[in-house]
């Protein structure tokens, strides 16, 4: 079966910066794969290119044999780091909203995740805290049955016990077609549902390798293996 | 898609220019009451000043609603395609055009709608003005001199019917073209990495200033060239067909030249951070 | 609750011996079915890529078995799940004792500290 997605010689030039740097990239179906780097590392960017919002400077992407554009984005659930919900509508109101744009949404799966978080669903969005928020576009996202799932920065604003909720979502929602490429620097509490990690700096790629790889070569967890790499 | 982008679309946009219309309803109300009220049998020297800041206030919140409404298709425009509610506006699977399109009508429409309000409103403003305060047949005049006008405009060459429909043309272009304006501009402006707004303010004032000049020209070219043929128009009736359907072309073409520039920076050139 | 695991060893590996001690233990008992791999991904708080693989490594070892329909059960072989128990139990007994000659204690002296802990748990 062809390659998820793949990225040929990808490059971002900002100004006078080069944010990614020929990255090639290679991401197969059926994994959960930490994309780790320190911040300014080009995770984001190139996450935010994979996702269309940004034009590479050069190189390819091609999910499913695609470049972005709107079979792709039917098929890519994309986390961004930012709050994208608007503030006048209701959480069943944004539910509705996917539901209509996507396909591949489960609405039943939305609303059991909603209440099992205790989200209700007729509150309007800007009663939220900015946590539930996130944990409101987590789940939409999460409710997809997509090919892909790009997630940046999933866990960084939640509260452990629904950081756990969330993995375990994670965990039990992917199906073996589909992938998580998952963006983070909290290596610790997601190295265990990892299966490949691609570290990054300066906008290139250091290593791909599978964690357990890592462990039995290195005798390390990956999260001491960054921090040795990354050391300033 | 692009009914559904549409639906929601005028679901999150009716909301405020709903407000500023009837805003404007309500000051139309309170302008007809002010005019059927009693307060002109009193004879002082205040009328004079109380009718010149009403009328003066009336025509100010009239240019302040339409101003208002323009201004919010800008920045919900703006809002949903390039900050970070983009984020899920880029990622829908839809084009880029059905995002345009879906905004464009719907802006188009809250045009419309204020533009009849207004019409409406100064209309009824002046019937009820007439009817308070000059006299009550007179729309039984009108009705008996409608056929006369319309024959004086026949004798003029002027078809009534068809420059009606010609200027209603090159109105709903020129509505199109005022909101592609400020589209492009915010696209244009958010090529900037910093100060986007201020960015698509700039690129507004150039293309204003681009429209001005150009349409000074065509103006000027226009008039010098119809003064010297005025022999091979039969009436000044044609000259108004002409200049009216010369204008919608014109206006259309800028239309498609804007949209283009729209879409080729939200399809190409998109740069959200 | 997320399995404990540590951080410098292959996690599959880990997940192997956890899985033993629960069918030696007699959490699962033989011929116990087990829950899915998913289910006990999310239970583990690891990757279902993971479990499969541990699951897969215990197959080989013959401690469980996988059955067409009803999916996988722990082996009916009580003889195996003894000799894993020996097996685990030998292993622990050789860790202490490196450990604790490390120490400095020698074998006479650990002997009589274990005699001396078990009578203080009575």
């Amino acid at each position: 079966m062809e390659a998820l997605a793949e990225l040929r010689g990808l490059t971002k030039v900002f100004g006078n910066t080069l944010a990614v740097n020929n990255m090639n990239l290679i991401i197969p179906r059926g994994k959960i794969i930490g994309l780790l780097g320190p911040n300014g590392s080009g995770k984001t960017t190139l996450i935010k290119m994979m996702n269309g919002l940004l034009m590479p400077t050069a190189g390819t992407i091609l999910i499913n044999g695609q470049t972005p554009g709107v079979a792709t984005k039917a098929k890519v659930a994309y986390l961004p780091e930012r709050t994208y919900l608007q503030n006048g509508m209701k959480v069943c109101d944004i539910v509705d909203f996917f539901c209509d744009f996507y396909e591949d949404f489960d609405r039943e799966r939305a609303f059991t995740m909603l209440s099992n978080l205790a989200i209700p669903f007729t509150a309007p969005l800007k009663t939220l805290s900015k946590g539930t928020k996130e944990k409101v576009q987590l789940i939409l996202v999460m409710s997809r049955r997509a090919d892909l799932y790009i997630l940046d920065e999933p866990i960084a604003g939640v509260d452990p016990a629904a950081r756990d909720y969330i993995l375990r979502t994670i965990i039990t929602n992917y199906n073996e077609n589909s992938s998580i490429l998952l963006s983070t620097h909290l290596i610790t509490d997601i190295e265990n549902i990892l299966d490949e990690v691609i570290l990054v700096r300066s906008g290139q790629i250091l290593a791909h390798m599978e964690v357990d790889q890592i462990r039995t070569e290195y005798g390390q967890s990956v999260d001491a293996y960054f921090r040795r790499v990354f050391a300033c | 898609m692009l009914k559904k982008l549409f639906k929601y679309e005028w679901k999150f946009f009716w909301k405020v220019p709903a407000t500023i219309n009837l805003a404007l309803a309500i000051i139309t109300l309170l302008g007809v009451m002010f005019i059927i009220s009693p307060l002109w049998e009193l004879e002082s020297e205040l009328i004079g000043i109380l009718m010149s800041t009403s009328l003066m206030f009336y025509y100010l919140s009239i240019f302040a609603g339409s101003i208002a409404v323009t201004v919010y298709i800008a920045i919900r425009f703006y809002r949903s395609a390039y900050t970070d509610e983009g984020y899920l506006t880029h990622t829908l699977p839809v084009t880029p055009r059905q995002i345009i399109l879906s905004k464009l009508f719907v802006g188009v429409i809250w045009t419309f709608i204020t533009g009849c309000v207004i019409a409406i409103s100064v209309a009824v403003l002046i019937f009820t003005f007439i009817f308070a305060s000059i006299d009550f047949n007179f729309f039984y005049e009108i009705g008996e001199v409608w056929e006369e006008i319309l024959e004086a405009f026949k004798e003029l060459g002027f078809h009534f019917y068809l420059s009606v429909f010609l200027f209603f043309l090159l109105y709903a272009a020129g509505a199109f073209f005022n909101i592609l304006m400020l589209y492009s501009a915010v696209s244009l402006g958010q090529l900037f990495s910093r100060h986007k707004i201020a960015g698509a303010v700039i690129w507004y004032i150039a293309e204003y200033m681009i429209v001005q000049f150009g349409s000074s020209i065509l103006m000027s070219v226009a008039i010098l060239g119809l003064f010297n043929s005025m022999d091979a128009f039969d009436s000044p009736g044609a000259v108004t067909s002409l200049l009216f359907g010369g204008g919608f072309l014109l206006v259309l073409a800028g239309d498609i030249v804007l949209y283009c520039i729209t879409e080729y920076m939200m399809k190409k050139k998109l740069n959200l951070d | 609750m997320a399995w404990n695991l540590d951080a410098d060893k292959p996690i599959y590996a880990q997940l192997v011996e956890i899985i033993q001690m629960q069918i030696v233990s007699g959490q699962y008992k033989a011929g116990d079915r087990l829950p899915s791999v998913r289910e006990l991904a999310a239970e583990a708080s690891v990757n279902p890529n993971t479990m499969q693989k541990a699951l897969a490594e215990l197959e080989r070892n013959g401690l469980i078995n996988t059955q067409r329909t009803s999916g996988r059960t722990v082996t009916e072989d009580n003889e195996l799940i003894r000799q894993t128990r020996t097996q685990l139990a030998d292993e622990y007994i050789k860790n202490f004792f490196l450990m604790m000659k490390k120490l400095g204690y020698s074998e006479e002296e650990i002997i009589s500290l274990i005699k001396h802990a078990a009578e203080e748990e009575k």
